[in-house]
Protein backbone atom coordinates (compact mmCIF):
# COMPACT_ATOMS: atom_id res chain seq x y z
CA UNK A 1 0.00 0.00 0.00
CA UNK A 2 3.11 2.36 0.48
CA UNK A 3 4.82 1.59 -2.64
CA UNK A 4 0.80 2.49 -4.30
CA UNK A 5 0.42 5.73 -2.24
CA UNK A 6 4.07 6.95 -3.28
CA UNK A 7 3.54 6.03 -7.03
CA UNK A 8 -0.15 8.18 -6.47
CA UNK A 9 1.83 10.93 -5.21
CA UNK A 10 4.58 10.91 -8.09
CA UNK A 11 0.89 10.74 -10.40
CA UNK A 12 -0.43 13.72 -8.78
CA UNK A 13 3.14 15.59 -9.46
CA UNK A 14 2.79 14.59 -13.11
CA UNK A 15 -0.83 15.61 -13.26
CA UNK A 16 -0.45 18.69 -11.40
CA UNK A 17 2.10 19.59 -14.15
CA UNK A 18 0.44 18.28 -17.33
CA UNK A 19 -2.76 20.12 -16.22
CA UNK A 20 -1.27 23.21 -15.89
CA UNK A 21 1.23 23.15 -18.65
CA UNK A 22 -1.69 21.89 -21.50
CA UNK A 23 -4.98 23.25 -19.93
CA UNK A 24 -4.12 26.02 -22.73
CA UNK A 25 -3.90 23.83 -25.42
CA UNK A 26 -6.53 21.61 -24.24
CA UNK A 27 -9.04 24.69 -24.28
CA UNK A 28 -8.49 24.77 -27.81
CA UNK A 29 -10.27 20.93 -28.12
CA UNK A 30 -12.99 21.52 -25.15
CA UNK A 31 -13.98 25.41 -27.00
CA UNK A 32 -15.45 23.63 -30.10
CA UNK A 33 -17.18 20.58 -28.83
CA UNK A 34 -18.98 22.73 -25.98
CA UNK A 35 -20.12 25.04 -28.06
CA UNK A 36 -21.84 22.28 -30.57
CA UNK A 37 -23.17 21.20 -27.46
CA UNK A 38 -24.69 24.56 -26.33
CA UNK A 39 -26.06 25.36 -29.65
CA UNK A 40 -28.98 22.98 -28.39
CA UNK A 41 -30.35 25.27 -25.67
CA UNK A 42 -31.64 28.10 -28.67
CA UNK A 43 -31.07 30.71 -26.04
CA UNK A 44 -27.75 30.17 -26.41
CA UNK A 45 -27.69 28.99 -30.10
CA UNK A 46 -25.53 32.33 -31.57
CA UNK A 47 -23.26 32.06 -28.49
CA UNK A 48 -19.03 31.37 -29.33
CA UNK A 49 -16.88 29.66 -27.41
CA UNK A 50 -13.62 31.09 -27.37
CA UNK A 51 -10.33 30.02 -25.56
CA UNK A 52 -7.85 32.31 -23.76
CA UNK A 53 -5.28 30.77 -21.63
CA UNK A 54 -6.60 29.26 -18.51
CA UNK A 55 -10.42 30.15 -19.56
CA UNK A 56 -13.01 30.37 -21.84
CA UNK A 57 -14.88 33.18 -23.14
CA UNK A 58 -18.54 32.81 -24.15
CA UNK A 59 -19.55 36.23 -26.94
CA UNK A 60 -21.82 36.23 -29.59
CA UNK A 61 -22.90 38.55 -32.44
CA UNK A 62 -26.55 38.84 -30.84
CA UNK A 63 -27.35 40.89 -27.30
CA UNK A 64 -26.19 37.85 -25.58
CA UNK A 65 -23.86 39.19 -22.29
CA UNK A 66 -20.28 38.19 -22.68
CA UNK A 67 -19.37 35.52 -19.93
CA UNK A 68 -15.66 34.29 -18.81
CA UNK A 69 -16.06 30.72 -17.75
CA UNK A 70 -12.29 29.53 -15.54
CA UNK A 71 -12.36 26.25 -17.57
CA UNK A 72 -9.07 25.13 -15.68
CA UNK A 73 -11.23 24.80 -12.57
CA UNK A 74 -13.63 22.15 -14.13
CA UNK A 75 -10.77 20.02 -15.66
CA UNK A 76 -8.31 19.56 -13.01
CA UNK A 77 -9.78 16.15 -11.79
CA UNK A 78 -7.32 15.11 -14.61
CA UNK A 79 -4.79 15.06 -12.08
CA UNK A 80 -6.73 12.16 -9.69
CA UNK A 81 -7.18 10.37 -12.47
CA UNK A 82 -3.50 10.15 -13.75
CA UNK A 83 -2.56 9.74 -10.10
CA UNK A 84 -5.17 6.88 -9.92
CA UNK A 85 -3.94 4.99 -12.92
CA UNK A 86 -0.17 5.49 -11.61
CA UNK A 87 -0.74 3.61 -8.52
CA UNK A 88 -1.97 1.03 -10.29
CA UNK A 89 0.31 -2.12 -10.41
CA UNK A 90 2.94 -1.95 -13.81
CA UNK A 91 1.34 1.65 -14.21
CA UNK A 92 3.26 1.09 -17.47
CA UNK A 93 1.96 -1.68 -19.28
CA UNK A 94 -0.20 -1.79 -22.20
CA UNK A 95 -3.50 -2.36 -20.78
CA UNK A 96 -2.90 -0.21 -17.79
CA UNK A 97 -2.08 2.56 -20.75
CA UNK A 98 -4.81 1.85 -22.96
CA UNK A 99 -7.34 2.12 -19.64
CA UNK A 100 -5.84 5.25 -19.48
CA UNK A 101 -6.45 6.61 -23.20
CA UNK A 102 -10.14 5.02 -22.55
CA UNK A 103 -10.75 7.40 -19.57
CA UNK A 104 -9.36 10.32 -21.21
CA UNK A 105 -11.99 10.33 -24.15
CA UNK A 106 -14.51 9.81 -20.92
CA UNK A 107 -13.25 12.47 -18.84
CA UNK A 108 -12.55 15.02 -22.25
CA UNK A 109 -16.66 14.25 -22.67
CA UNK A 110 -17.30 14.94 -18.88
CA UNK A 111 -15.60 17.92 -18.99
CA UNK A 112 -17.51 19.25 -21.85
CA UNK A 113 -20.89 18.21 -20.21
CA UNK A 114 -19.93 20.40 -17.22
CA UNK A 115 -18.79 23.22 -19.28
CA UNK A 116 -22.35 23.74 -20.50
CA UNK A 117 -23.48 23.24 -17.28
CA UNK A 118 -21.20 26.10 -15.75
CA UNK A 119 -21.73 28.01 -19.13
CA UNK A 120 -25.74 27.62 -18.76
CA UNK A 121 -25.83 28.07 -15.02
CA UNK A 122 -23.97 31.45 -15.45
CA UNK A 123 -26.33 32.91 -17.49
CA UNK A 124 -29.33 31.63 -15.66
CA UNK A 125 -28.28 33.19 -12.84
CA UNK A 126 -25.21 35.64 -13.30
CA UNK A 127 -26.77 37.68 -15.98
CA UNK A 128 -28.36 39.95 -13.93
CA UNK A 129 -31.31 41.22 -15.73
CA UNK A 130 -30.83 38.94 -19.02
CA UNK A 131 -30.58 36.11 -16.64
CA UNK A 132 -34.50 36.74 -15.18
CA UNK A 133 -35.71 37.57 -18.86
CA UNK A 134 -34.48 34.21 -20.35
CA UNK A 135 -34.36 31.57 -17.58
CA UNK A 136 -37.27 30.85 -14.29
CA UNK A 137 -36.92 29.96 -10.86
CA UNK A 138 -36.95 26.72 -11.57
CA UNK A 139 -34.54 26.51 -14.90
CA UNK A 140 -32.19 28.75 -12.74
CA UNK A 141 -32.32 26.47 -9.95
CA UNK A 142 -31.51 23.21 -11.46
CA UNK A 143 -28.61 25.11 -13.57
CA UNK A 144 -26.64 25.98 -10.48
CA UNK A 145 -27.70 22.51 -8.57
CA UNK A 146 -26.44 20.89 -11.74
CA UNK A 147 -23.02 23.06 -11.67
CA UNK A 148 -22.70 22.31 -7.56
CA UNK A 149 -22.95 18.78 -7.82
CA UNK A 150 -20.62 18.63 -11.27
CA UNK A 151 -17.89 20.43 -8.67
CA UNK A 152 -18.13 19.36 -5.46
CA UNK A 153 -18.80 15.74 -6.33
CA UNK A 154 -19.55 15.22 -9.73
CA UNK A 155 -16.28 15.62 -11.39
CA UNK A 156 -14.16 13.40 -8.75
CA UNK A 157 -16.84 10.75 -9.24
CA UNK A 158 -16.54 10.65 -12.65
CA UNK A 159 -12.79 10.12 -12.24
CA UNK A 160 -13.52 7.37 -9.83
CA UNK A 161 -15.77 5.27 -11.41
CA UNK A 162 -13.76 5.54 -15.02
CA UNK A 163 -10.75 4.15 -13.05
CA UNK A 164 -12.77 1.83 -10.69
CA UNK A 165 -14.57 0.49 -14.27
CA UNK A 166 -11.32 0.57 -16.48
CA UNK A 167 -9.06 -1.09 -14.07
CA UNK A 168 -11.28 -3.66 -12.51
CA UNK A 169 -12.67 -4.64 -15.76
CA UNK A 170 -11.68 -8.32 -17.34
CA UNK A 171 -9.39 -6.71 -20.69
CA UNK A 172 -7.14 -4.75 -17.96
CA UNK A 173 -7.07 -6.99 -15.26
CA UNK A 174 -5.73 -10.23 -17.56
CA UNK B 1 -13.87 -4.53 -21.16
CA UNK B 2 -16.43 -6.02 -19.35
CA UNK B 3 -17.48 -5.50 -15.84
CA UNK B 4 -18.85 -8.16 -13.77
CA UNK B 5 -22.91 -7.56 -12.50
CA UNK B 6 -21.47 -7.18 -8.83
CA UNK B 7 -19.05 -4.58 -10.02
CA UNK B 8 -21.71 -2.81 -12.42
CA UNK B 9 -24.21 -2.90 -9.28
CA UNK B 10 -21.78 -1.14 -6.77
CA UNK B 11 -20.83 1.52 -9.47
CA UNK B 12 -24.67 1.91 -9.92
CA UNK B 13 -25.43 2.18 -6.22
CA UNK B 14 -22.40 4.43 -5.50
CA UNK B 15 -23.47 7.10 -7.89
CA UNK B 16 -27.02 6.97 -6.36
CA UNK B 17 -25.53 7.18 -3.00
CA UNK B 18 -23.00 10.24 -4.15
CA UNK B 19 -26.17 12.28 -5.30
CA UNK B 20 -28.43 11.42 -2.47
CA UNK B 21 -26.00 12.19 0.45
CA UNK B 22 -25.01 15.12 -1.71
CA UNK B 23 -28.16 16.22 -1.52
CA UNK B 24 -28.82 15.86 2.05
CA UNK B 25 -25.85 18.37 2.81
CA UNK B 26 -27.42 20.71 0.71
CA UNK B 27 -31.03 20.99 2.61
CA UNK B 28 -31.28 24.66 3.85
CA UNK B 29 -32.00 23.23 7.14
CA UNK B 30 -29.03 20.62 7.09
CA UNK B 31 -26.58 23.58 6.29
CA UNK B 32 -27.83 26.01 8.79
CA UNK B 33 -27.51 23.37 11.89
CA UNK B 34 -25.07 20.98 10.90
CA UNK B 35 -22.82 21.94 8.02
CA UNK B 36 -22.23 25.47 9.32
CA UNK B 37 -21.44 24.20 12.87
CA UNK B 38 -19.96 21.17 11.93
CA UNK B 39 -17.11 24.00 9.91
CA UNK B 40 -16.99 26.42 12.46
CA UNK B 41 -15.90 23.63 14.83
CA UNK B 42 -13.24 22.89 12.27
CA UNK B 43 -12.48 26.42 11.87
CA UNK B 44 -11.75 26.59 15.92
CA UNK B 45 -9.47 22.96 15.70
CA UNK B 46 -7.40 24.27 12.68
CA UNK B 47 -7.19 27.69 14.26
CA UNK B 48 -5.82 26.37 17.36
CA UNK B 49 -3.51 23.97 15.64
CA UNK B 50 -1.76 27.14 14.17
CA UNK B 51 -1.71 29.10 17.40
CA UNK B 52 0.23 25.98 18.82
CA UNK B 53 2.74 26.21 16.09
CA UNK B 54 3.22 29.59 16.88
CA UNK B 55 0.86 31.41 14.04
CA UNK B 56 -1.24 34.05 15.94
CA UNK B 57 -4.97 33.59 14.72
CA UNK B 58 -7.89 34.12 15.82
CA UNK B 59 -11.28 32.26 14.51
CA UNK B 60 -14.77 33.79 14.01
CA UNK B 61 -17.27 31.43 12.43
CA UNK B 62 -15.57 29.82 9.67
CA UNK B 63 -12.70 32.31 9.42
CA UNK B 64 -9.47 31.85 10.67
CA UNK B 65 -7.67 35.26 10.18
CA UNK B 66 -4.48 36.54 11.32
CA UNK B 67 -2.47 39.82 11.14
CA UNK B 68 -1.17 39.16 7.44
CA UNK B 69 -3.54 36.69 6.09
CA UNK B 70 -7.43 34.76 6.47
CA UNK B 71 -9.02 32.21 5.08
CA UNK B 72 -13.20 31.54 5.23
CA UNK B 73 -13.53 27.39 5.14
CA UNK B 74 -16.84 27.45 3.17
CA UNK B 75 -18.66 24.01 1.58
CA UNK B 76 -16.58 22.17 -1.06
CA UNK B 77 -13.26 23.45 2.27
CA UNK B 78 -14.75 21.43 4.62
CA UNK B 79 -13.80 17.83 4.20
CA UNK B 80 -17.36 16.98 4.12
CA UNK B 81 -17.49 16.43 -0.38
CA UNK B 82 -15.16 13.71 0.30
CA UNK B 83 -16.04 11.97 3.13
CA UNK B 84 -19.37 12.26 1.34
CA UNK B 85 -17.32 10.43 -1.53
CA UNK B 86 -15.78 7.63 0.72
CA UNK B 87 -19.23 6.96 2.65
CA UNK B 88 -21.10 6.31 -0.68
CA UNK B 89 -18.21 3.82 -1.94
CA UNK B 90 -18.48 1.62 1.82
CA UNK B 91 -21.92 1.51 1.63
CA UNK B 92 -22.02 0.82 -1.83
CA UNK B 93 -19.39 -2.38 -1.69
CA UNK B 94 -20.49 -5.34 -0.96
CA UNK B 95 -19.84 -6.12 2.67
CA UNK B 96 -21.45 -7.04 6.09
CA UNK B 97 -23.34 -3.35 7.27
CA UNK B 98 -21.70 -3.45 10.37
CA UNK B 99 -18.18 -3.21 8.74
CA UNK B 100 -19.68 -0.53 6.18
CA UNK B 101 -20.74 1.21 8.86
CA UNK B 102 -17.35 1.30 10.95
CA UNK B 103 -15.40 1.11 7.78
CA UNK B 104 -17.32 5.21 6.99
CA UNK B 105 -17.10 6.43 10.62
CA UNK B 106 -13.37 5.54 10.31
CA UNK B 107 -12.74 7.03 7.24
CA UNK B 108 -14.51 10.28 7.99
CA UNK B 109 -12.34 10.84 10.94
CA UNK B 110 -9.47 10.24 9.26
CA UNK B 111 -10.55 12.64 5.86
CA UNK B 112 -11.27 15.58 8.77
CA UNK B 113 -8.25 15.12 10.24
CA UNK B 114 -6.34 15.48 7.33
CA UNK B 115 -8.72 18.31 6.34
CA UNK B 116 -7.12 20.15 9.46
CA UNK B 117 -3.86 19.47 8.02
CA UNK B 118 -5.32 21.24 5.01
CA UNK B 119 -6.59 24.45 5.88
CA UNK B 120 -3.99 25.04 8.42
CA UNK B 121 -1.13 24.36 5.07
CA UNK B 122 -3.55 26.47 3.14
CA UNK B 123 -3.15 29.34 6.01
CA UNK B 124 0.43 28.70 6.17
CA UNK B 125 0.59 29.01 2.23
CA UNK B 126 -1.58 32.38 1.90
CA UNK B 127 0.93 33.91 4.48
CA UNK B 128 4.31 32.53 3.47
CA UNK B 129 3.57 31.56 -0.03
CA UNK B 130 0.50 33.47 -2.07
CA UNK B 131 2.05 32.75 -5.16
CA UNK B 132 0.87 28.74 -5.36
CA UNK B 133 -1.91 29.27 -2.76
CA UNK B 134 -4.22 29.21 -5.39
CA UNK B 135 -3.00 26.12 -6.90
CA UNK B 136 -2.69 24.25 -3.88
CA UNK B 137 -6.29 25.28 -2.91
CA UNK B 138 -7.96 24.08 -5.99
CA UNK B 139 -5.77 21.37 -7.71
CA UNK B 140 -3.29 19.86 -5.37
CA UNK B 141 -5.53 19.53 -1.90
CA UNK B 142 -8.78 18.81 -3.34
CA UNK B 143 -6.77 15.90 -5.53
CA UNK B 144 -5.19 14.63 -2.29
CA UNK B 145 -8.50 14.61 -0.49
CA UNK B 146 -10.00 12.68 -2.83
CA UNK B 147 -7.34 10.19 -3.47
CA UNK B 148 -7.02 9.97 0.44
CA UNK B 149 -10.60 9.08 -0.12
CA UNK B 150 -10.06 6.51 -2.79
CA UNK B 151 -6.88 4.97 -0.69
CA UNK B 152 -9.01 4.44 3.04
CA UNK B 153 -11.51 2.72 0.57
CA UNK B 154 -8.86 0.42 -1.21
CA UNK B 155 -7.89 -0.27 2.52
CA UNK B 156 -11.06 -0.83 3.88
CA UNK B 157 -11.88 -3.23 0.98
CA UNK B 158 -8.45 -5.18 1.61
CA UNK B 159 -9.49 -5.77 5.34
CA UNK B 160 -13.56 -6.35 4.55
CA UNK B 161 -12.78 -8.32 1.41
CA UNK B 162 -9.23 -9.24 1.53
CA UNK B 163 -8.94 -12.41 -0.92
CA UNK B 164 -10.17 -10.70 -3.76
CA UNK B 165 -11.25 -7.19 -3.44
CA UNK B 166 -11.86 -5.98 -6.49
CA UNK B 167 -14.06 -9.10 -8.23
CA UNK B 168 -15.95 -9.11 -4.05
CA UNK B 169 -17.65 -5.71 -5.47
Amino acid sequence: MLLRALSFLAGLAVGVWIWWAATPAYNHLLAPATQLLLHADRRLADAQVLPQEHKLFVTSSTPLPVATIPADQLTYNIILLLALFASNERPWRLANLRAIAIALVILFASHCVGLVISIESTYAVRQGVWSEQNYGDAAASFWLTAELVFRIVGMFGVVFASWWALSHSKSVST
Amino acid sequence: MALAPRQTRFLIVFAVLLIAFYAVITIGWVDTHVVLPFTAALARVSGAALNLIGEKVHVTGTVIGGSRFAVDIRGGCNGLEAVVFVCAAMLAFHAPVRKRIIGALAAAVILEALNVIRIDSLYLLGVYHRNVFEMFHLAVWQTLMFGAAVFLFLAWTSIVAPRNAPAST
